[in-house]
């Protein structure tokens, strides 16, 4: 399979998962930046599991961006996209819920729930441990247990 | 777990995917659009095998040019001899240049000089040349400047080079003239257009195209403005070549990234005297962003090594400065290297080794006692004007706090978002009355000098969160944000006596930065684009036309100075001059490892005016904050320093705003109980 067959293989669950990690308005560029790393990356061709590969340089990307503001944010994406229509669709509550998480309770919650994968399914898609996917489940809900009661 | 719990958390994710936008197209990066496609363009993979395939065709490339396209480096050049710069502007100043001056400029050629690259080169190599152009009036004019520095690079790489950096070499052709530069910052997006002689597109492949392109741009946006239009024989270019590269608009560096090695130093360069301790400053593209460096001796001896970050990576290039802490007894040759570790077997890739020539720290005695504050003057020209944060010493400042206020939404409280993120703004009336936007609770409060704050309007946050505010004598101006698509941001006139609402109406404006009124009266709106630009709001709040004279690139008789921040990583910042009238724009230097968390301007004579800077080298918390005061006079950028003590709570990077005003400079931080607004005097 050449990058471009994986990429429109995986692309779509790639975005809702990064709109998982980092909201509507980061995902586009996310899974772009990440794409572009993983294809670059030395190992890819070494890659056995493409789809999980994917999802943890998704994840590493997520992690490793950068918290901004509601102007900031708003004032990238507009000079990336000049339409915004999509904007129309936000969900502020989600978002604000959503936010409570850090960025590993997120990838787990979304594989959980979206996903339907179970603990061992999200744990190796995410190439941590088991246990470890239960601790974020766990704090997960009792993070948003106030919010969502 | 409960199952109602895992139902409302399936819910929500549910409710979250919703949201998820289009996925975006396969992103096939190419350095620029080709129309035809004669070649195939670099894959992105670093698989060894194709880079062999990558790296023949580029050498078949190279070999099939004419040896005139590739003036190489080991050969003798011509002429190293830079033409008059004046016969290269597109309108000679009729004015007598006063002085003559050398400057140091960076020139671009290209080399194959990264070891163990993990990207096919030949990659863009800068390199330092010294020139001379004439100064009117005491300044260095861009379009003086720019002309030089490019027939610089026309003249091509020199002996010296090709010793700094073997195999150096030129993608443009021999005889290539440069006909005319034009500076045009009128409009919203400051370019530059260069006119080259029809020569400049003659012989060689699409890489050879592409690299002239990129070793022009990247010379040519040195001096501030960052984009560059092509003309060939006085006509535009939109399709570059018989290769059919397709330019377009305005070039910028990023078009060409694809030539930079994954580390690209751009400070020091080879050849380059350092005094200890060496900054190292450049834009990388690594796994996670990490770097790795060294000061090697020429003996082999390691002085100093480490790691560092970029301020982005994996996949997005970032900005970074690396200050090797070492001490050396006398000046050596040695390098400086940068490097990263193969992810797969730590190895080393993509090294970078610069030779320079090291010498020991200058041991000068401070002259000036602690709590002086010393006011260096800045000459303007390249990007090493960097402001010295360290070398000021910063007056320490105790402010009166003027405003203090408990989270929450009852009365003399300030709401604050999940995230923690507390009111976006505040303004200060003539009385001294300090206006805070309370965006989380959807009001304007008004803390007067004496007596309890007012609540002077409220808005119903599921169609307009308050987002920036001025005052003028008499009314308020909101900005607030909408969900609506297209143009999000509303404008409220309010009455600074009554809150009565007068107008309120959609703005075309793009509003992302603030409103500021300024001591005529007027108002205006900022939108952050390329450069920071103002738009003068009638009473009503409704912009002039975007094309009069009233959008402006700096508040008139207030600054003519503006700050931009390092969009992404949110560290550092760029000062800007913008001088009135046609003058061109100068950037004096940038502010690296410092958080900018606010700037103001402050209003001078017509030819000294500054903005503060509030600045922190963490956003850890614990830091000191500085105010920095930057200055504009005839003599270049004067800088200031008062060092003071914010409460303030950083945890998540809560947003924070000064406004200057009599005098003064309000600060609006937020703690963990809630905003406060001090005022520190100017020294």
């Amino acid at each position: 399979m050449t990058d471009e067959e994986i990429y429109r293989k995986y692309a779509d669950d790639l975005v809702r998962f990064a709109t998982g990690l980092v909201g509507p308005f980061d995902a586009p560029d996310i899974v772009t930046d990440a794409c572009l790393r993983a294809f670059g990356a030395v190992a890819w061709p070494d890659v056995a599991n493409h789809r999980a590969y994917l999802y943890r340089t998704v994840l590493n990307q997520a992690r490793s961006h950068h918290r901004s503001n509601l102007r900031r944010r708003l004032r990238d994406i507009r000079a990336a996209t000049p339409d915004v229509a999509f904007l129309a669709e936000v969900d502020i509550d989600v978002l604000a819920a959503v936010d409570k998480l850090s960025v590993q309770q997120r990838a787990s919650v979304v594989l959980t729930y979206w996903e339907d994968l179970t603990p061992a399914e999200v744990a190796t898609r995410l190439g941590i441990s088991e246990g470890s996917v239960k601790r974020h489940l766990a704090r997960a809900r009792t993070r948003l247990k106030e919010l969502l009661q | 777990m409960s199952e109602t719990m895992d139902s409302k958390l399936r819910e929500l994710t549910y409710r979250l995917m919703a949201m998820a936008p289009e996925t975006p197209p396969f992103p096939e990066e190419t350095m620029v659009q080709l129309k035809t496609s004669p070649a195939p363009a670099p894959p992105r993979r670093r698989n060894p095998l194709v880079w062999v395939g990558v790296t023949a065709v580029a050498a078949l490339l190279v070999i099939g040019l004419p040896l005139l396209l590739f003036n190489t480096g080991s050969d003798p050049s011509p002429s190293t001899t830079v033409p008059p710069a004046t016969q290269t502007t597109g309108s000679p100043s009729t004015t007598a240049p006063v002085s003559t001056a050398s400057f140091d400029v960076t020139l671009y050629f290209l080399a194959d000089y990264v070891e163990d690259s993990t990207t096919p080169g030949p990659h863009l190599v800068p390199v330092r040349r010294q020139v001379a152009w004439p100064l009117v009036a005491g300044q260095p004019d861009v379009a003086d400047s720019l002309g030089a520095a490019l027939n610089a690079l026309l003249t091509g790489p020199t002996a010296d080079d090709g010793r700094l950096r073997s195999g150096v070499s030129t993608a443009i052709p021999d005889g290539t003239e440069l006909l005319g530069v034009t500076v045009d910052q009128t409009g919203d997006e400051p370019r530059v257009v260069l006119d080259f002689s029809s020569t400049f597109e003659s012989g060689g492949g699409t890489f050879s195209m592409g690299a002239r392109l990129a070793q022009v741009v990247y010379t040519a946006t040195q001096f501030g403005i960052p984009s560059v239009e092509f003309a060939l024989d006085g006509e535009t270019v939109a399709v570059f070549s018989s290769e059919g590269l397709v330019l377009d608009g305005p070039q910028t560096r990023d078009n060409y990234r694809d030539l930079l090695p994954s580390i690209f130093v751009e400070q020091p360069l080879p050849g380059d005297t350092v005094v200890a301790p060496v900054e190292i400053i450049g834009v990388a593209n690594t796994f996670e962003a990490g770097l790795l460096y060294r000061i090697e001796l020429d003996n082999g001896d390691v002085l100093a090594e480490g790691n560092a970050m970029a301020s982005c990576g994996t996949g997005c290039w970032g900005d970074f400065t690396i200050t090797p802490q070492y001490t050396l007894a006398e000046a050596t040759a040695g390098y400086v290297v940068v490097y990263d570790a193969s992810a797969r077997d730590g190895s080393s890739i993509d090294v970078v080794r610069i030779p320079v020539s090291l010498e020991p720290a200058q041991t000068t005695e401070p002259t000036t006692p602690p709590g002086t504050t010393v006011p260096p003057t800045l000459s303007p020209g390249e990007r090493s004007f960097d402001i010295d944060i360290s070398a000021l010493v910063a007056t320490p400042a105790t402010g009166t706090v003027v405003v203090d206020t408990g989270w929450g939404s009852g009365d003399g409280e300030a709401g604050r978002d999940p995230k923690g993120w507390g009111p976006c703004c505040f303004d200060v009336a003539g009385d001294g009355t300090v206006v805070v936007a309370d965006t989380y609770n959807g009001r304007i409060v008004t803390y007067p000098p004496s007596g309890e704050p007012r609540m002077l309007a409220t808005f119903d946050l599921s169609d307009f969160i308050p987002d920036g505010i001025a005052v003028d004598s008499t009314r308020v101006y909101v900005i607030g944000y909408t969900n609506r698509p297209g143009r999000p941001y509303d404008i409220a006139v309010l009455d600074l006596e009554t809150g009565r609402e007068l107008a309120r109406d959609e703005t075309p404006l793009d509003i992302n930065t603030d409103l500021r009124s300024t001591d005529f009266g007027d108002v205006f709106a900022g939108v952050y684009g390329q450069r920071l630009t103002w738009h003068r709001l009638t009473a009503d709040g409704v912009p002039l036309g975007p094309d009069s004279d009233e959008t402006l690139g700096y508040l008139p008789g207030e600054t003519s100075i503006s700050v931009t921040y390092n969009a992404g990583a949110e560290i550092g910042a760029e000062i800007i001059v913008l001088p009135a009238g046609d003058s061109p724009t100068t950037t004096y230097g940038v502010l690296t490892d410092q958080f900018v968390f606010g700037f103001t301007t402050v209003p001078g004579s017509p030819d000294a005016n500054g903005v503060v800077v509030a600045v922190t080298p963490s956003i850890g918390g614990g830091e000191p904050v500085t105010l920095l005061f930057l200055g504009s006079d005839d003599g270049g950028l004067t800088a200031n320093a008062l060092s003071i003590e914010l409460p303030r709570e950083f945890e998540l990077g809560t947003f924070n705003t000064i406004r200057y005003a009599f005098g003064g400079v309000y600060v609006m931080t937020s703690t963990a109980d809630g905003i406060q607004v001090v005022r520190y005097e100017l020294p």
